[in-house]
């Protein structure tokens, strides 16, 4: 077997922070060599000094066992190294023939869409080659980007987490296009959280910790448990400790709500549960069924076309959302950068935000103290209150909304895909922050994708589909449990 | 008021609008905001003149303003595209250079005569009751009829265009299917800058044969609005420019037959008002808000390192 790509010793600074510290890394043809580390330990600054996109500080670069350089994507192409970001790069206006054709040379439209139903096929990576780009879901543009990459003949194909934004169902036929490609000799860098996927498909893993190479092992040398403990450096206990919930009062009553999705179709069919004090209350389903329309009708983000919405015994429907807020809502959005966070104020005030202080003015000084104190308490990595939070990784954004959020003592929080693209040990803090609030006594409502993360921490679960609740069970993990779970999932009543 | 008088009058006024307006479609199709047009008409039509008055040969003349304003929309692009200054500020700076530099050294050419370019009748369709009026021009308008389907082309049929097209929507996109995105916005500068001066030359070599200072009276800033108006389009650039020149002509005969003394100010105010009108009503509509629209990428400078 050919290497097809050694990297040595690749040292990669940015303002404060070593991102990556001496890092070696190879490829072989037609092998899954993954990238497996925390937020933060370098994967993708690895994967864009390779792509031409960052230009290392020292370190070599071999293809084929020559030296190159590689200074932009335009050289990286060139040596048929091609890279799915993490955010995707497509032109939302064009089509996917016209994105697939961008920048190549002597390609015509119509000859494109041919080849790109040649591909689709071959690869099952079904995609309209005539639909523009804004049309697509995020899976579909997903499989537009891998074929950007077969079309040009790609030998070393990167995909950065490409499984954080697909259902189970595309991640399977994901897997089957990445077997394809490696069966005609395509070496595939892939990086993921996701231990099972992990298992599934790598020939190799290599761990990154903290910009560091912390070892390569192959097939038949790893399991999870060893992986995880590479990642962390120590054995992580996944399963969260806590005690039996002691459920009180009704705190959030939603009753036979129907709401619109952005598109403008039914979101929510007639939905309705109760969640009480002191509980977790768990919401399975598949992505798509309705669990963001829940969430941001109840914080107030959505209008409600027909139902009522009742916290505490009040009616709050019609309620907007700083009302709420004031009356002990929080919420964990999914989407940390846009929603949760606003990107370029600094930690400290991001922190601060939905305090309500009396007076005009704002005390730096107060504001920055207090955030002193919460970056301890909790924990945040970050270099000073005054970064701007948008450089922080993952885990410590995430950080930092639930500091904000549980520092209202909120009666009621609303968690939506919590931990989602976080690294084991914040999935952790994440986990023991939602328990500690509910055994202080606050009623949580907890919408994940990831059924161990809803067995992990719900006191009851249950099964939303097209907009509705078809079930409630028990958060055991037992093979029968699972089923039925997945049944529901399905759309079949409990 | 004859209709064809009208024509003639709405043409020759809207011709440097149009060529300001396509030039800054470029521009901007490339994701880079200009607000140095007015500075750059000036450029063009002092830069023109000057050869002109020189030279007596107005083509030279036209070609020299190109090249002028060309490099003089480099400043920009160096300060917008490579230091990655702010764009409003660094256009309102061009602006204010463009009618200062031209102020100083047009002192000299002030009520000077100079060549002109002269009407050139087409044959046979000048001879087309009424619409042959749109036949009975000067060169520069002709050459603005003939840009308005090239750019259209270029633009959304070609790769070319969809290359620019995508440098201004998603830079990202563009560097990593190896297109160099700061070249290709130098080039759109450059391209746009040459074009939107030339529009300036049109007011002192074809519509005047003189240099006045800060002679193109805000005619940068209405190009600005007319971008927007066109949805980036340079078709109906053609006809939000030739409708302009259209108002502005029924200003100059209002006032001429003495019936209304109409305030220029209000006129001048009248793209920005259709502008904003467009915007409304458009913005009402979904489906055109999804597809037209600003270039995504218009006035963020890219950076592969910098994290958004
Ligand atoms: N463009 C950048 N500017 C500044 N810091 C960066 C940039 N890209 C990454 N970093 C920092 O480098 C470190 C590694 O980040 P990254 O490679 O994204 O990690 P991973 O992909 O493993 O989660 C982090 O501390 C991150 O904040
Ligand atoms: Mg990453």
């Amino acid at each position: 077997m050919k290497t097809l790509l050694r990297v040595k010793g690749i040292v990669k600074r940015f303002p404060g922070v070593l991102a990556l510290n001496g890092v070696n890394f190879e490829l072989q043809e037609g092998e899954v060599h993954t990238l497996l580390g925390e937020n933060g330990a370098g994967k993708t600054t690895l994967m864009n000094v390779i792509f031409g996109l960052y230009k290392p500080d020292e370190g070599e670069i071999e293809i084929m066992g020559k030296k190159v350089q590689i200074k932009s994507p335009h050289d990286a192409l060139k040596y048929g190294i091609g890279m799915v970001q993490q955010h995707f790069t497509l032109v939302p206006s064009f089509s996917v023939a016209e994105n697939v054709i961008l920048g190549l040379p002597g390609e015509n439209l119509q000859d494109a869409v041919k080849r790109i139903r040649d591909i689709s096929n071959t690869y099952g990576l079904d995609v309209d080659p005539n639909a523009k780009i804004w049309q697509l879901s995020v899976g579909e543009r997903q499989r537009v980007e891998i074929i950007k990459l077969l079309y040009i003949g790609a030998r070393v194909v990167i995909l950065d987490e490409p499984t954080a934004v697909l259902t189970p169902q595309e991640t399977k036929a994901l897997f089957k296009a990445i077997r394809k490609m490696k069966e005609n000799g395509t070496g595939i860098i892939f990086i993921s959280h996701k231990l099972n996927e992990v298992m599934e498909i790598s020939d190799r893993v290599t761990v990154m910790k903290k910009g560091k190479v912390v070892g390569t092992v192959k097939r038949g040398e790893f399991d999870q448990r060893k992986l995880a403990s590479m990642m962390v450096g120590r054995e992580v206990v996944m399963e969260v400790e806590r005690e039996k919930a002691k459920p009180g009062e009704v705190v959030l009553k939603v009753d036979n709500v129907t709401a619109k999705s952005d598109k403008g179709h039914s979101a929510l069919n007639g939905i309705s549960l109760e969640v009480r004090a002191g509980e977790i209350l768990g919401i399975a389903g598949v992505a798509g069924n309705g669990q963001r329309e829940l969430a941001e009708i109840i914080y107030g983000l959505r209008e409600v076309e027909s139902g009522k919405v009742e916290l505490l015994g009040e009616d709050i429907t019609n309620k907007d959302v700083l009302y709420r807020i004031l009356k002990g809502i929080s919420y964990i959005p999914q989407d940390r950068k846009g929603v949760a966070l606003s990107p370029n104020l600094s930690v400290a005030e991001n922190l601060h935000l939905k305090r309500q202080t009396k007076g005009f003015f704002y005390n730096h000084d107060k504001v920055y103290k207090r955030a002193q104190e919460l970056i301890k308490k909790y924990n945040i990595k970050t270099p000073s209150p005054d970064v701007a939070v948008k450089y922080l990784s993952g885990g410590n954004m995430q950080k930092v909304v639930i500091a904000r959020e549980f520092e209202l003592k909120p009666k009621l929080i609303i968690a939506v895909h919590p931990t989602r693209g976080l690294d084991v040990a914040s999935m952790e803090f994440v986990y023991r922050s939602l328990i500690k609030a509910r055994d202080e006594g606050a009623a949580v409502l907890l919408l994940a994708g990831e059924l161990y993360e809803i067995f992990n921490l719900s006191d009851r679960v249950g099964v939303i589909y097209e907009g509705e609740i078809v079930g409630y069970t028990t958060p055991d993990p037992t093979p029968e449990n699972i089923e039925k779970i997945g049944l529901m999932m399905a759309g079949v009543r409990a | 008021m004859n209709i064809e008088g009208l024509i003639t009058a709405s043409v020759r006024l809207g011709t440097p609008l149009l060529f300001a307006t396509l030039g800054e479609i470029i521009t901007e199709r490339a994701g880079v905001l200009n607000l140095g047009l007015e500075g750059l008409m000036l450029v063009g039509a002092l830069s023109g003149f000057a050869t002109s008055y020189m030279t007596g040969n107005v083509w030279l003349a036209f070609i020299v303003a190109l090249i002028a304003g060309g490099l003089f929309a480099l400043i920009h692009a160096f300060m917008s595209i490579t230091l990655r200054v702010n764009q409003v500020v660094s256009g309102l700076a061009l602006t204010m250079l463009g009618s200062g530099i031209s102020g100083v050294l047009g002192k000299a050419f002030v009520g000077k005569p100079a060549a002109k370019f002269n009407d050139i009748y087409i044959p046979g369709l000048s001879n087309i009751p009424v619409l042959g009026a749109f036949f009975k021009m000067d060169a520069i308008v002709y050459l603005g009829y003939i840009l308005v389907p090239v750019l259209y082309i270029i633009i959304f049929k070609t790769k070319l265009g969809l290359t620019l097209r995508a440098v201004g929507e998603e830079p990202s996109a563009a560097d990593s299917r190896g297109i160099n995105v700061f070249l290709v916005r130098y080039i759109a500068k450059g391209c746009g800058g040459a074009l939107t001066a030339a529009g300036g030359a049109y007011l002192s070599l074809a519509a005047t044969s003189m240099w006045i200072e800060n002679m193109s009276a805000g005619r940068g800033w209405i190009a600005v609005a007319l971008v927007i108006f066109s949805a980036w389009e340079p078709f109906k650039a053609l006809v939000g420019s030739y409708l302009f020149g259209f108002v502005m002509s029924l200003q100059l005969r209002l006032q001429a037959m003495g019936v209304a003394h109409v305030s220029a100010n209000i006129l001048l105010m009248l793209p920005y008002l259709i502008t904003v009108l467009t915007m409304i009503l458009f913005s009402f509509n979904k489906n055109f808000r999804n597809r037209v629209g600003a270039p995504s990428a218009l006035s963020v400078p890219y950076s592969r390192e910098e994290k958004m």
